[in-house]
């Protein structure tokens, strides 16, 4: 029971840095014309 | 006095000499490809593992793989630890780890981090320490130059939408880099009397014939020693770790291993400078991180001597004062130096004991660690921590003259300075929320050992050393609870991905970028200016973050000492 615990929390650690990776994707998005400037 | 500095000397000119050539060896790794002398094998393992390193992937998938691998990682490791019991190699019957122990070390691990709440010699086996902990020290410290390679690529590109392939870039870095020069270093430990062995203990007699009681603890110990320095990982096989006469056998072993945990961060400042076509920019780094080094071997050094004269009225000598929590078979300079390294890197390793410096020389380690371990660094870790910095120097200095920040031909936009902002957050966020947490809840308090200022030294540190994936340890704080374990697990998950992934994408936005022309206006970003100003900027950042905490811990216990 704590080995799933203890996985389960890793996979919400995981699952925020996959959603970060969103995060900045939106950030930056649309940037590409602005830096060309 | 005289020794720490003639030691400081030696070891700052050997560093200096070997950070081209290394530089060098990694330059072709950096630009994608690898060494020429290796390069038909390269393409023959490439073609066995399935991987196209011309295949570029974009910041985002780059990150995704480093998750996806990482996380990969943490499963192998957790298995092999909770399934130890039944898995062969376990010549002392160890028991499997429990969960949230074994939740911690792989976690641990997995970041490079190695904080470690079980002592190896009585806890793991040799398939343990093998095939789930060395396996890690290679993989972690990989995915750190990786990491780092990919932010010197974002700054050299231009208009780029690639950054490199992650799995050429893992195999490389390894097969290339790593191994080689742990296999040579492995040798050179068992040559001066480190351990290497499958047995887990030896029984020695002692002179009057009995045996009882006489096991000394042994196995694999070397080869795992050589990619615990050379990778900053720090985790020892032993619990005293580099401490141990197997684990560090020599004063010529104590030089190797110091001098190996800087030697690859060092000579990525040199490699960045090449890839860029501007050697100046990357040793303009290397000697700010050499500044802050020379000042922090300086400070603790000097007050490790002072501590002594503060107990001579309670009849302890200066000389024995120096001695405590230290090693007999090296001195105080080696020690001092030893400590300093370890924790500027983000190796952890220790061949004395931090929870026994004196208050000031204690908080120079937690302070290197605070900063965010740029001073040279972990391996990657120490170079893409140096880039934020050197991103948010830029920034006020381009707010000072009122122009457009500009580094290396980029023009440093506002999501640029956004991602670098939060990247700068992160670990202090970790560190100052853990503390608080800490010592405001019963189950965070009832493991120090040392009450009053002392004590939340030791809870600072543990949260430092985890949030920055140090993992040395101030260790009178008993950390194998449910709470330190869990909680400290976060702290370095965090510590380590949420920085990469934010390294990344801002490696993404810098790679796109085009290119902008120095003009008379441009800020010079080498020379003695930039690197004052770069210094500066470091500790003033570390300074405003950390100020209150050093201040209720370290310099807290320092005025309550006796004499003062």
């Amino acid at each position: 029971m704590l080995d799933l615990l203890m996985v389960s929390i890793l996979i919400v650690f995981t699952a925020i840095c996959f959603l970060f990776i969103s995060l900045y994707g939106v950030l930056l998005k649309g940037k590409d014309h602005q830096n060309s400037k | 006095m005289v020794s720490t500095i003639e030691l400081l000397l030696i070891f700052s000119l050997v560093l200096a000499l070997l950070t081209k050539p290394v530089g060098l060896w990694i330059l072709p790794l950096a630009e994608g490809r690898a060494p020429s002398c290796v390069a038909a094998v390269d393409a023959g393992i490439m073609r066995l593992l399935h991987i196209a390193p011309n295949r570029e992937q974009s910041w985002s998938m780059y990150a995704a793989c480093v998750l996806a691998f990482n996380v990969i990682g943490f499963f192998f490791l957790y298995a092999i630890l909770r399934l130890q019991g039944i898995l062969p190699l376990n010549p002392a019957g160890f028991g499997a780890m429990t969960p949230d122990q074994a939740f911690n070390t792989a976690v641990s691990f997995v970041t490079n981090t190695n904080w470690q709440s079980y002592g190896g010699e009585t806890t793991l086996s040799p398939l343990s320490q093998m095939l789930g902990l060395a396996v890690q020290n290679f993989l972690s410290a990989a995915t750190g130059i990786a990491v780092a390679l990919v932010v010197m690529r974002g700054i050299a590109r231009h208009e780029a939408r690639t950054l490199g392939n992650f799995w050429a870039d893992i195999v490389r870095i390894n097969v290339w880099l790593l191994l080689p020069i742990c296999l040579v270093y492995s040798l050179a430990l068992v040559w001066q009397g480190a351990a290497q062995s499958f047995d887990a203990s030896i029984v020695v007699n002692a002179l009057s014939g009995s045996s009882a009681g006489n096991v000394i603890s042994t196995g694999p110990v070397a080869s795992q020693e050589a990619i615990k320095m050379l990778g900053t990982n720090g985790g020892g096989f032993f619990n005293v770790n580099s401490s141990h006469p197997f684990e560090n056998p020599t004063a010529l072993t104590n030089f190797f291993q110091v001098l190996s945990i800087f030697v690859i961060s060092a000579a990525l400042t040199y490699t960045f400078g090449k890839l860029v076509k501007d050697t100046k920019q990357g040793w303009t780094i290397w000697f700010a991180m050499l500044v802050m080094f020379v000042l922090a071997v300086l400070v603790l050094s000097a007050y490790e001597h002072e501590a002594g004269h503060f107990f001579a009225s309670s009849g302890v000598t200066p000389a024995e004062m120096h001695l405590e929590g230290k090693e007999m078979r090296f001195s105080l300079a080696h020690s001092s130096l030893f400590s300093v390294v370890t924790t500027a890197a983000s190796c952890g390793a220790v061949n004395n004991m931090h929870d026994s410096l004196s208050p000031i020389a204690g908080a120079v380690p937690m302070l290197l660690m605070l900063l965010g371990e740029v001073v040279f660094g972990g391996v990657g870790a120490g170079f893409y921590g140096m880039m934020v910095f050197i991103i948010i120097a830029v920034f006020v200095a381009g707010l000072m003259v009122g122009r457009t920040p500009e580094y290396l031909g980029k023009k440093i936009g506002p999501e640029a300075m956004k991602i670098a902002s939060i990247a700068m957050l992160v670990t202090p966020i970790l560190v100052l929320i853990g503390v608080a947490a800490s010592v405001m809840t019963n189950t965070g308090v009832s493991s120090i050992t040392n009450p009053g200022a002392h004590g939340l030294s030791q809870v600072i540190y543990a949260w430092a050393s985890a949030a920055n994936n140090n993992g040395s340890a101030f260790a009178g704080l008993g950390a194998n609870t449910y709470w330190y374990n869990i909680g400290l697990g976060l702290a370095m998950w965090f510590g380590r991905f949420a920085v990469i992934v934010a390294l990344l994408a801002l490696a993404g936005t810098l790679g796109r970028g085009r290119y902008v022309p120095p003009s008379t206006g441009t800020l010079a970003t080498h020379g003695v200016l930039f690197c004052g100003f770069l210094v500066g900027v470091v500790l003033l950042v570390g300074a405003l973050t950390y100020l209150p905490a050093i201040a209720l811990g370290p310099i807290a216990e320092y005025v309550q000492l006796p004499a003062f």
